[in-house]
């Protein structure tokens, strides 16, 4: 499998593997403080902007992408997202 | 016969077969998305069957688990994650059939011998249980021991061309597996102090790491990542006919396969798959293609995980034993509904089961025009540009792996995975083995505890009971011949 993809020497490349681990392990390390909607929403940014996404996309997708997640785990599935910052708003 | 026409009556009533709809579609999400299993769906539903009719709740988590284990499969075709840990046996090898150019063939086979094989599962179901139950019920722990061998020794057939690098994984999975508590002695085993690892590393974050952050992560050194990753999905279910026709053998024996497995109690649809896989490699007429996009282990593993469901069943309505983790909680629901499984349920409620048995048939049958709805619907979804697809994925990574225990240390089980399973396939280690070890690490080491107080220590147990002598018996061939024509491969080259 390893010949399907091989690592370019690009130190651009370099760039964006450590910010994917990065933004996954500040997700991690900052969930719990900031609250799942405000951590989930800015590893997307981060990571969309990283990826060059076109930038009139990057913040609507991320939200619009939080929220659903948010409301079919949470809502739905019932799992106790934590809410963090946003503690107020809870519903 | 009046209770069959009852069982009729029961099934096609609109709530049921509303019900049935309405728990597909959570199936086929929760079997889609990585981190959500098929027994995680099934958990989900308990709560909904409080307020239903006997036969609806059971509708529901037939349908749903059912759904789930071939929904499962798709991620793992478009895009190389698997959605359940019994499609992970199989991703590679769908995986490489998308990049060929045959996604469509893959997920069409994959939906079809779901089908096929939920259907013999049921037809065996239907025919043999009490039979087969007594067989199951034969089983201690001894051949427990010789069957989960027999199944980590797969893990090294279904790696193919690097047998010892596989090896390795599953070794390394066997490791992993012996963190923290479960173990007979209850001895708190490389937890380093820690409270989170009294439990162990949980197999689902594990899971999803290794395969779906590592895939995030080699995504983001791909020199392209603007390529959107699946191509067309044409017709699925062209060219099925060609290969019923042409793996019949394949067919045949993972859905016997599947059925039996289901029916040991322990052991479901995972341990299906990957054994069946595994099987098909090692008797293939043409070994040399499988990993390269080759549908026929696809044929015999699909159909076996399917079946493994209905074989689950076997036990769980003959004894009210539990076939595997989803029945043992569909078991507690029939406690609930007054549906008191075991043998007395054959006598007192015939129509019951012939409603479940009925249950059985449709729920398999509906899986073609909504499995077909699923298959297109996340086609379209995962057609979107990969540099939007991916960071959403690490975001359902995430929420799946802290869903299943709700635990924040389940997310650093993730990262830790990610990067090592990403490390792993860098260097051509496959890495599916690992979480076979995880899976059977545990039974393995309990089986044989079990087995060895029973004996009081002595070794000749476990080859004194006949099927316990005949699985130790295969076990032996299996890895004797795997040596001998290693040995004769490295001869041929030297």
């Amino acid at each position: 499998m390893s010949a399907l993809r091989r690592p370019a020497g690009s130190p651009l490349l370099r760039l964006w593997a450590l910010s994917t681990v990065g933004a996954l392990v500040g997700y991690v390390a900052l969930v719990d403080r900031l609250g799942f909607i405000i951590t989930a929403f800015l590893m997307l940014c981060s990571q969309f902007a990283a990826y060059r996404v076109r930038p009139a996309l990057i913040v609507p997708v991320a939200a619009v992408s939080t929220l659903l997640v948010h409301a079919a785990f949470y809502k739905l599935l019932r799992v106790p997202l934590p809410w963090g910052l946003l503690s107020g708003w809870t519903w | 016969m009046e209770a069959l026409a009852a069982a009729f009556q029961m099934v096609f009533s609109v709530q049921t077969l509303v019900v049935m709809v309405l728990a597909s579609l959570f199936g086929l999400f929760v079997g889609a998305v990585p981190g959500l299993t098929a027994t995680m769906a099934t958990a989900l539903l308990v709560p909904i069957t409080f307020f239903l009719p006997p036969i609806p709740a059971i509708a529901a988590m037939v349908t749903a688990t059912a759904m789930a284990i071939f929904a499962g499969d798709i991620p793992g075709c478009l895009v190389r994650i698997p959605g359940t840990p019994a499609s992970a046996a199989y991703v590679d090898e769908t995986y490489r059939m998308t990049v060929k150019g045959h996604a469509e063939t893959a997920l069409g086979v994959s939906l079809v011998f779901s089908v096929i094989g939920g259907l013999f599962g049921t037809l065996v179901l239907i025919l043999a249980a009490p039979a087969l139950a007594a067989a199951a019920l034969q089983f201690s722990s001894f051949e427990y021991f010789w069957l989960v061998l027999l199944g980590l020794t797969c893990a090294v057939f279904v790696s193919g061309d690097a047998p010892l690098k596989g090896m390795i994984t599953l070794f390394l999975g066997l490791l992993l597996g012996c963190v923290g508590l479960e173990n007979p002695a209850a001895h708190p085993r490389f937890t380093f102090d820690l409270p989170d690892l009294l439990s162990g590393v949980s197999l689902i974050p594990a899971m999803i790491g290794l395969f779906a952050v590592s895939e995030v992560l080699r995504f983001s050194l791909d020199a392209n990542p603007l390529a959107p990753v699946s191509r067309q999905v044409g017709s699925v279910f062209r060219g099925m006919g060609a290969m019923m026709r042409r793996y019949p053998v394949q067919t045949l024996r993972g859905s016997s396969l599947g059925t039996v497995i289901g029916a040991l109690p322990g052991a479901g649809a995972d341990m299906a798959a990957w054994m069946s896989y595994a099987i098909s490699r090692r008797f293939s007429r043409e070994p040399e293609k499988f990993g390269t996009g080759h549908p026929e282990g696809l044929v015999e593993a699909g159909a076996a995980n399917n079946s493994a469901l209905a074989g689950a069943w076997i036990p769980a309505l003959v004894f009210g034993i539990p076939g595997d983790s989803i029945t043992a909680i569909v078991i507690g629901v029939l406690y609930m509904k007054n549906l008191n499984p075991g043998p007395t349920i054959f006598i007192n409620n015939p129509s019951s089961i012939y409603a479940v048995f009925l249950l059985f048939i449709i729920a398999n049958l509906l899986m073609l025009p909504l499995g077909w709805l699923c298959i297109k619907v996340a086609a379209r979804l995962l057609r979107t540009p990969r540099n939007l697809l991916m960071p959403v994925i690490l975001l359902f990574c995430v929420v799946g792996a802290f869903a299943i225990n709700n635990s924040p240390f389940d997310l650093w089980i993730l990262v830790a995975a990610g990067l090592l399973g990403w490390f792993l396939e860098t260097h051509g280690f496959p890495i599916a083995p690992a979480i076979l070890g995880m899976l059977l690490g545990t039974m393995l080491e309990e089986h044989f505890i079990r087995s060895m107080i029973k004996a009081d220590g002595n070794l000749i147990a476990f080859v004194e009971r006949p099927i316990a002598a005949g699985l130790a018996l295969l076990v032996l061939v299996v890895w004797g011949v795997s040596a001998w024509l290693g040995w004769r491969r490295r001869r041929a080259i030297t």
